[in-house]
């Protein structure tokens, strides 16, 4: 049963076919969701601009997005 | 190691096919709830959307990064528009700021808001900070970081929402709101 736990996967296009369908469908009866929506992806994309401070040293593999 | 085919590549392909039908119809969903279920209006601010992500492609990069970026990007198109529907029509100039202003356009050099916020990420709980790790940093999907942690896929979701929570809170409490 998709809830609000997969807005995060949801916002990142990782939801297969039928989760990605039954998730729509929740944002459509979930106000506070779809409030959540838009600033979530606006962090994820700044996380993911980021290059986040490693947990081990290594060569971020999203080093591109920034040249 | 980091894949080097993902940094090679100069196209989202995650725009084409099956999985570019359900982003696109996302998309939509996202759109119509911001312009007030105006269909046309959702409908342009959709194909404005795609379109700047195939010229900006090599900027978005990561395939999953996707999502969040046409979101992220269909927002900021509805503010604009309801901005100018307000004072006047979109000029050159502002089309050519707002292509300024779009996600990975930034100067390279690290702004005010990306210090807040990795001093906010690195203000986690080492858990929660390890979530986002791999998925951001390393890029992993959250399937693959629930292996690589050794947690259930829906821990890993649970444990993402609950971070970009905490983020969105610690950053709000500091006054950050262009971020998120």
């Amino acid at each position: 049963m998709p809830g609000h736990d997969d807005l995060g996967a949801y916002v990142l296009g990782e939801l297969n076919e039928e989760e990605d369908e039954a998730f729509r469908a929740h944002l459509a009866r979930c106000p506070s969701c779809r409030n959540d929506l838009g600033w979530m992806s606006a962090l994820s994309t700044s996380l993911g601009e980021l290059g986040l401070p490693a947990e081990r040293a290594r060569p971020p593999g999203t080093r591109h997005l920034a040249d | 190691m980091p894949d080097r085919k993902e940094a090679d590549r100069s196209t989202p392909i995650g725009l084409s096919g099956e999985a570019g039908e359900r982003h696109r119809a996302a998309l939509f969903g996202f759109v119509l709830a911001l312009t007030d279920h105006d269909r046309q209006w959702a409908e342009d601010v959709v194909q404005e959307t795609l379109f700047r992500a195939w010229r900006h492609a090599e900027r978005i990069g990561d395939v999953r990064h996707l999502r969040p970026w046409l979101f992220t990007v269909a927002r900021r198109i509805v503010i604009d528009d309801r901005r100018s529907r307000r004072s006047r029509p979109l000029d050159l100039d502002d089309a050519d700021a707002a292509a300024r202003e779009l996600p990975g356009s930034e100067d390279p050099a690290e702004s005010l808001s990306a210090i807040l916020l990795r001093d906010a990420v690195l203000g986690l709980r080492p858990k929660y900070r390890m979530v986002l790790a791999e998925i951001y940093f390393h890029g992993r999907s959250t399937t693959e970081a629930a292996r690589t942690l050794g947690l259930a896929t829906g821990t890993v979701k649970s444990r993402l929402n609950y971070a970009l929570r905490t983020l969105r809170t610690a950053l709000a409490e500091i006054g950050v709101t262009d971020l998120a």
